[in-house]
């Protein structure tokens, strides 16, 4: 109990450290690289809470991919942000955050406690679906099971959600000149 | 007391990372920090899901021998597993968008860009005016 | 860009992160893992050795009409399974009756639909790279 804090706290701690130095940071090389690192840590997080497929995602997608994409996008862009001076917007932003993040806290004593076998997340379906990948389905990662069979549909949208994802950045990023310069060329071939 | 702090304690952490974000999306004027800032938002959505999971001496969710194990719960688990892979797609979509309006505008940062837009509004607008 | 440990590593690690990627797709039952990680790791690999000898060497074992085959590919193996139990008599997407036994059926229903979502996955991060490293920033600016 008491080493499982402790590392909790370290986690949670690094988390903060890194999501306020992403606010302060103006080189956006550094905002990216903390961002990968946040995602790891996150990672490291979702180990200490039991879900490990997730961390494995986390740590693979969030951590790997992104951060690629992240720097593959820098090539095209300004690599350092505009300095501002904290003004009256800051401080908008700033009151509204606390206020919300106050409520949502003051909130937090009426969510179930966390971990407590009670909690009402734990008495549907779970079970059901446990004993099922035993028995029905018979293989032991519950997580795929439920991922591939149970909520297949699920998974389904999710596929088709990045594939269009997918085509979607092609058809933004698509040099279109080349090809119509192309096709000019060849019409005035055509006409000689 | 101390029970009861420990008890809400990951909340309180999944809160303020999410406020940390909504506060780079409002205040920062740079669309990539935007950027940055809603996957900060998004890891914290995605901590408070596996939260609501955890259970206090528990382990992951794949079926051992033992009979009396305690498995976390593993709904979960799959709901983020896949917003994690969704998420990065729509990251992708979101800096595909910024590249091609640095291309448009020359520019990330917002005020430039709204600036950009007014002078191009009033332009057409005398255009008319002048007709 | 011309690093010779660059390349020489890039050889050495291009195949076992794609071993490995294999692993997790089909090892996805019993440990953690399986097709959204897998697809994440073998794209890593593609994009690993287009970052190091560059993009066009890349087009030359995964060239872009493969990559579109494949990334439609798996979202259609997805659908597929889905109709074959529909065809057999059961619900859309649940897999009883495509082996001998209901376990067996659903092993190898679990086993095709997460290799789509690998492939899936794996193609459009690729795709995803491509798209970027492909634009062209000053070449039409009025467009």
């Amino acid at each position: 109990m008491i080493t499982e804090i402790i590392i909790n706290a370290f986690l949670v701690s690094f988390m903060l450290v890194i999501a306020l130095f992403i606010v302060n940071t103006r080189k956006v090389i550094f905002t990216i690289l903390l961002a990968g690192t946040y995602s790891l840590v996150a990672a490291l997080m979702f180990v200490s809470l039991d879900a490990v497929d997730v961390a494995f995602t986390e740590a693979s997608v969030g951590a790997g991919i992104s951060t690629i994409l992240f720097l593959a996008a820098l090539s095209f862009l300004p690599k350092e942000e505009v300095q501002e001076s904290f003004n009256k917007n800051d401080i908008f932003a700033l009151s509204i955050c606390l206020l919300i993040g106050g409520l949502l806290i003051w909130a937090s004593y009426d969510l179930p406690m966390v971990g407590n076998e009670n909690n009402p997340v734990h008495q549907h379906l779970v079970s059901d679906f446990i004993e099922g990948s035993k028995n029905h389905i018979g293989i032991p990662n519950v997580v795929t099971a439920i991922l591939a069979s149970y909520r297949g549909y699920d998974t389904f949208g999710e596929t088709i959600v990045i594939y269009t994802a997918g085509l979607a950045v092609f058809i933004l990023l698509y040099n279109r000149t080349s090809k119509e310069t192309n096709k000019s060329v060849k019409n005035e071939i055509s006409k000689k | 007391m101390i029970n009861e702090i420990f008890g809400v304690w990951n909340y309180w952490i999944v809160f303020t990372l999410m406020m940390i974000g909504l506060y780079i999306v409002i205040s920062k004027k740079s669309l990539l920090k935007k950027v940055v800032g809603l996957a900060i938002f998004q890891t914290s959505v995605f901590l408070l899901y596996i939260t609501f999971g955890k259970i206090a001496g528990g382990t992951a969710p794949i079926i051992t021998n033992n009979s009396e194990e305690i498995y976390s719960n593993p709904l979960p688990h799959v709901l983020i597993l896949t917003a994690i892979v969704v998420g990065v797609a729509t990251t992708a979509l979101g800096l595909a968008l910024i590249v091609r309006i640095n291309k448009a505008y020359g520019s990330i940062n917002e005020d430039e860009i709204s600036a950009v837009d007014l002078v191009d509004y009033h332009e057409k607008f005398s255009e008319k005016k002048n007709k | 860009m011309n690093n010779l440990i660059l390349k020489v590593c890039t050889k050495v690690l291009f195949t076992p992160i794609i071993l490995f990627g294999l692993y997790v797709q089909f090892h996805g039952d019993f440990g953690p893992g399986g097709g959204f990680q897998a697809g994440v790791i073998v794209a890593a690999a593609f994009i690993l050795y287009a970052m190091v000898f560059g993009v066009d060497k890349c087009k030359i074992i995964m060239p872009t009409k493969l990559n579109f085959f494949l990334l439609v590919l798996g979202a259609f193996l997805y659908g597929f399974v889905g109709i074959v139990g529909l065809i057999l008599g059961e619900p859309y997407l649940s897999y009883d009756l495509l082996g001998s036994t209901k376990q067996s059926g659903q092993h190898i229903g679990i086993l095709l639909v997460e290799f789509g979502v690998g492939l899936t996955v794996c193609n459009v991060m690729i795709c995803l790279f491509y798209s970027f490293a492909n634009f062209k920033f000053g070449s039409n600016k009025n467009d």
